[in-house]
């Protein structure tokens, strides 16, 4: 395992994944609600629920550091919250949540791989506690095989976004 | 005389009222402090947040609202029926239920970030309710690095117009090219940025003491605390 302790650079880092999640958390708000009216509840979750899961894969690709997933997507709540308050402070506990189940898939690997493929596991990770706030605070309660259809769909959209996160931060030139 | 408050304060009571969204689940426990947020919180968030967003916003969730209530609660007495759509008394309940929650949620966000600067309020989040002074410094970081990240997105956005791209983003693919050259330049940045805050003496910062609590403190939990009860026994 890497040392844990975060240098300033460090924490430079995290603030651009905050702030680059915070920016595309606010836009996946117009995002989800157009794709809900054209392509449904499993669709709008496959479109755009995934975008809202980024935060976490950036900064651990970026960081590689124990921690990272959660504090960027945490962050990056935290940012949206302060910049554009759509979903007000329940951004917050929304991204205290997805940060800990993105950070439980570089857990899964020893936090010894970040690469493309953990990405995807922390990305999809997150689908899980996003779609059972959903249903608490928005009411959003279906039949057990919709439930299992949503946390499907949020899922692959965390893992395909959490991909495309990943590979961009990995092919930085640094 | 003013009442003195932490800034600490307001993100506690937007995060209790917040909760309390998650709690109460009928109209009757919500309808009280949803208006008293949602009216206190856009009155004081339109002097900060431009009134085009708060109207979009408003729609939006409206909007949101409605097609929540009619996929997933649909059931009970027929209200209204337009042509193919049969609107029935669970969806208004439940539009109901979401837009008390939408002005409690974002009223009590409202009335934090009228009241307060950003800036002062990660100070008071240090210093006050002691968030880690490196992760203080990250959301302190993030926000001086905001206008710089907008005018870096508008310049990679004309560029890909000159080449005859979409400046809008339709697909992962799309995502990932404009993404690469923000991180590409951001992480440049954001390395000099580290080590200068590292030379100016970021580890050897201390965290000032806790400001005391004051009339507005107690003012401001008791009204949350308040809210919390009318909510619980109504």
């Amino acid at each position: 395992m890497r040392a844990s302790r975060f240098t300033s650079i460090d924490l430079a880092l995290l603030a651009v994944a905050g702030v680059i999640s915070g920016v595309i958390f606010t836009a996946a708000w117009t995002i989800y609600n157009v794709s809900e009216v054209l392509a449904g509840p499993v669709g709008a979750r496959i479109i755009s629920y995934g975008l809202w899961f980024m935060g976490a894969p950036l900064a651990a690709s970026l960081l590689k550091k124990p921690l990272s997933a959660f504090l960027g997507e945490f962050l990056g709540a935290l940012v949206e919250t302060l910049i554009a308050p759509a979903g007000g402070i329940t951004n917050v506990i929304y991204g205290f949540a997805q940060g800990l189940a993105s950070e439980l898939g570089y857990l899964t690997f020893r936090y010894r791989r970040w690469d493309i493929i953990s990405g995807a596991l922390a990305g999809a990770l997150a689908g899980l506690p996003a779609v059972g706030l959903d249903a608490q605070l928005f009411g959003v309660v279906g039949t057990p095989l919709e439930m299992s259809l949503w946390v499907i769909a949020a899922c692959v959209s965390g893992a395909i976004y959490g991909a495309v996160v990943s590979a961009a931060a990995l092919s930085l030139r640094k | 005389m003013r009442a003195r408050y932490r800034e600490s304060t307001l993100f506690l009571y937007a995060l209790g009222a917040s909760l309390l969204a998650f709690v109460a689940n009928s109209v009757k426990s919500l309808i009280l402090p949803s208006l008293i947020n949602g009216i206190l919180g856009f009155a004081s968030g339109s002097k900060k947040i431009p009134q085009k967003l708060l109207a979009a916003l408003l729609v939006l969730n409206a909007w949101g609202a409605f097609i929540n209530g009619l996929y997933f609660h649909n059931v009970g007495d027929e209200i209204v029926s337009i042509q193919a759509v049969t609107i029935r008394s669970g969806a208004v309940e439940s539009f109901l239920i979401l837009t008390l929650r939408f002005f409690l949620i974002v009223g009590s966000t409202l009335l934090m970030l009228g009241l307060v600067n950003v800036r002062d309020l990660i100070r008071s989040l240090e210093r006050d309710l002691r968030v880690p002074s490196g992760i203080a410094f990250s959301i302190a970081y993030a926000f001086r690095l905001f206008p710089l990240l907008s005018k870096d997105l508008s310049e990679i956005r004309i560029a890909r117009k000159e080449r005859g791209f979409t400046s809008v983003v339709l697909s992962p693919k799309h995502l990932r090219s404009i993404l690469l050259p923000m991180l590409n330049i951001s992480y440049e940045r954001a390395v000099w940025g580290g080590i200068s805050a590292e030379l100016r003496g970021l580890r050897l910062r201390k965290v000032s003491g806790r400001k005391p609590l004051g009339l507005g403190d107690v003012i401001i939990l008791s009204a949350l605390a308040l809210q919390w009860v009318i909510s619980l026994y109504s």
